[in-house]
């Protein structure tokens, strides 16, 4: 019996066997197609993609394995894992190569390359795109978990909690440690404690970034500080600006200075100087909840900068005017068509603010610092193109202006488009706001007349937040507005300025 | 209309933490008296068990019969499946220890692509493996899945 072990273990070839069903729709021809990808060369001239099989790893892609949550903890434990369709058997790294390969090649659409232009996107394939760091990351310990959380946003699970116990394998030990795994903790309770453990240590770049992500569509009855991680996360959130030379990331929280000059005590929270790694630290922003045992309110020290004066929503759904099918004229035809909407709708916002906003009712140096507000506000102020860079360069202004129709190169789409595609990300999912003082702001879908830009102390960005009739306060969520995002507010705030919200 | 009955069940279930009362689908597997249950016995946690499912060497043509019994997770050899459940209502039986369960089709299928003619295979497969009505032991289970998949070995 010892004999026949070990002479198995030797001949161990495969550990994880991943099996995304029966042969069909030309899976066949995928799997031979991924398994030889390492002989292929993309950059040879007298090479192209085969459109049958290119069609065919399309429809593999659209298994439903692909979809899954656990599968991605499930592929990046195993030491070696196999895909089998079929009779067919493809090793893991393979499709790893595939997915670098199409995404080498989908930015760079040449006629050659054309029939390879699937997006090949699922909730696994996100991880593919990024699978030797995730492993690396896994291997020196664990991938933070809020990561995971981030990466497996759309992959879908019979029951909620498992949204959270089906990815902790794969995340830090300490990780482990406060999220317990247990089936008898209802959905509601798991989502607390793990907005409460965020808060207390994780993100210590911005802790608060946990009130930034999942603002709409709950489907879990939480406090409103609490993200809902059982839903789609579609939405881009603002905190992508990166700590690199000539970037300025949001910094609307100030610093520790600032607040111990209204009166509060200091912080070990420094601001963006705490390491990204803060090892055991707990809690370093001080948060506190007004019942420690339940966490169902937040209470947070900051200041009302303002109020919502005039709201003006998004025109386009993105659940439902998105296309994602594999017809690309198609997408290119819905593309334009979006371009058209936005280009029209920033017009009438431009006329808007007019109406709204008096010339004296103006922070901005003069009605040409609005004009500037305004296209750097549809942008939030950075650039799409990656790494991400804050502020906006100047040449920016001239491309807006173009756009609108109004500069020489008004027809030259290539020179307009940087601006359009990063103003249209940003917009995609928020409404237009101007507020009582006169600021400029991209704020929730969900925000209404009379509610109040914030800034919170340890936050990156502003937030919309309601004021309820019983005192408490409710989150609407994450918001940029023009001329406070450097912290300015809090800056020139006076100490009765600042109250503690108790959100819940 | 019995079996939907039975393949509907709901667990009735209490949050430690809330102590709020809820509903949750309950996955039968084997069959609902616990006495009666032989694919189940329970998993001494301490030792760091785990069940393990032999697939019996069969043609083709056979049904698939199984042999689900604990083993120690540092002391054993197994292919550790990644699949999707599949549609709940679309099931297949196939016979574990003697006993018919109700598995979904997809995970079925994967069986019969494993299964050899000549020699027995061991897999571990989440869906049997981990008794799903049992709350505590799932808890368990789920937390030892970074050494269930990462201790995996092949028998091909």
């Amino acid at each position: 019996m010892n004999a026949k072990r070990s002479l198995l273990k030797s001949a161990s070839a495969t550990e994880v066997w991943i099996w995304l069903g029966e042969a069909g729709e030309d899976s066949d021809a995928a799997m031979d197609y991924i398994r030889n990808i390492e002989k292929l060369d993309f950059e040879d001239p007298n090479y192209s993609p085969p459109p049958a099989a290119w069609k065919a790893i399309n429809l593999l892609w659209s298994r439903p394995w692909f979809e899954r949550l656990w599968v991605v903890q499930e592929a990046l434990l195993a030491r070696k894992a196999t895909f089998n369709c079929g009779q067919q058997t493809v090793d893991l790294d393979c499709f790893v190569m595939l997915k670098e390969v199409q995404m080498k090649y989908i930015h760079l659409p040449h006629p050659r390359l054309a029939s390879m232009q699937y997006p090949l996107s699922s909730p696994f394939a996100l991880a593919l795109w990024d699978w030797n760091r995730l492993k690396d990351l896994q291997s020196r310990g664990g991938i933070p978990l809020f990561q995971m959380i981030t990466l497996t946003g759309k992959a879908r699970c019979f029951s909620p909690v498992d949204k959270i116990y089906g990815i902790l394998s794969v995340c830090q030990e300490i990780d482990r440690r406060v999220v317990k795994i247990d089936y008898d903790v209802c959905i509601r309770c798991l989502l607390m404690q793990l907005a409460a453990y965020m808060l207390y240590r994780r993100e210590a770049y911005s802790p608060l970034f946990v009130l930034q992500t999942h603002r709409t569509n709950k489907t879990q009855d939480v406090p409103s500080w609490v993200p809902d991680y059982t839903t789609d996360d579609d939405e881009e959130h603002l905190i992508v600006v990166p700590n690199v030379e000539g970037s300025r990331p949001f910094n609307a929280g100030a610093n520790d200075v600032a607040w111990t000059n209204l009166g509060l005590p200091s912080f070990p929270f420094p601001g963006g100087d705490l390491p990204d790694d803060v090892g055991e630290l707990f809690n370093p922003l001080r948060i506190q909840f007004e019942d420690e045992r339940t966490f169902e309110t937040l209470m947070i020290p900051g200041l009302v900068v303002d109020t919502i004066q005039a709201v003006y929503p998004c025109p386009f759904d993105p659940k439902n005017d998105f296309y994602t099918g594999p017809d690309l004229e198609e997408d290119q035809r819905r593309k334009a068509l979006r371009r058209t909407i936005f280009l029209e709708t920033f017009k009438k916002w431009e006329h808007n603010i007019r109406c709204d906003l008096r010339d004296n009712c103006n922070p901005y140096p003069s009605l040409l610092g609005r004009s500037e507000a305004f296209w750097r506000t549809l942008v939030t102020d950075r650039e799409l193109e990656y790494p991400t860079k804050r502020p906006a360069s100047n040449d920016f202004a001239d491309r807006f202006e173009a756009w609108m129709g109004r500069s020489e190169r008004r027809n030259d789409e290539a020179y307009t488009r940087p601006f359009s595609n990063a103003a249209i990300n940003s917009c995609l999912h928020r409404s237009f706001a101007t507020t009582r003082k006169g600021y400029l702001a991209l704020v929730p879908q969900s925000t209404m007349l009379g509610h109040l830009v914030c800034v919170l102390r340890g936050a990156r960005v502003p937030f919309i937040i309601k004021a309820r009739d019983d005192g408490y306060f409710e989150l609407v969520g994450e918001a940029y507005v023009h001329g406070i995002m450097d912290g300015e507010s809090v800056l020139c705030a006076q100490k009765n300025d600042v109250k503690v919200f108790k959100i819940r | 209309m019995a079996e939907i009955l039975v393949r509907k069940k709901y667990m009735e279930k209490v949050c430690p933490l809330c102590q709020n009362v809820r509903l949750e689908e309950a996955f039968p597997v084997g069959p609902s008296n616990p006495s009666d249950n032989l694919v189940y016995s329970s998993l001494a946690s301490a030792e760091r068990q785990i069940r393990l499912l032999r697939i019996l060497s069969g043609s083709e043509e056979q049904p698939l019969e199984c042999v689900l019994e604990p083993a120690s997770l540092e002391e054993c050899q197994y292919t550790a499946l990644s699949y999707c459940w599949g549609s709940a209502s679309d099931r297949k039986n196939i016979m574990v220890n003697g006993q018919t369960i109700s598995v979904t089709k997809n995970l079925e299928n994967a069986l019969r692509h494993l299964r050899k003619a000549d020699q027995e295979i061991v897999v571990w497969a989440d869906a049997i493996c981990i008794n799903q009505q049992d709350l505590a032991e799932k808890s368990i289970q789920v937390g030892m899945m970074g050494n269930i998949y990462s201790n995996g070995t092949s028998l091909r």
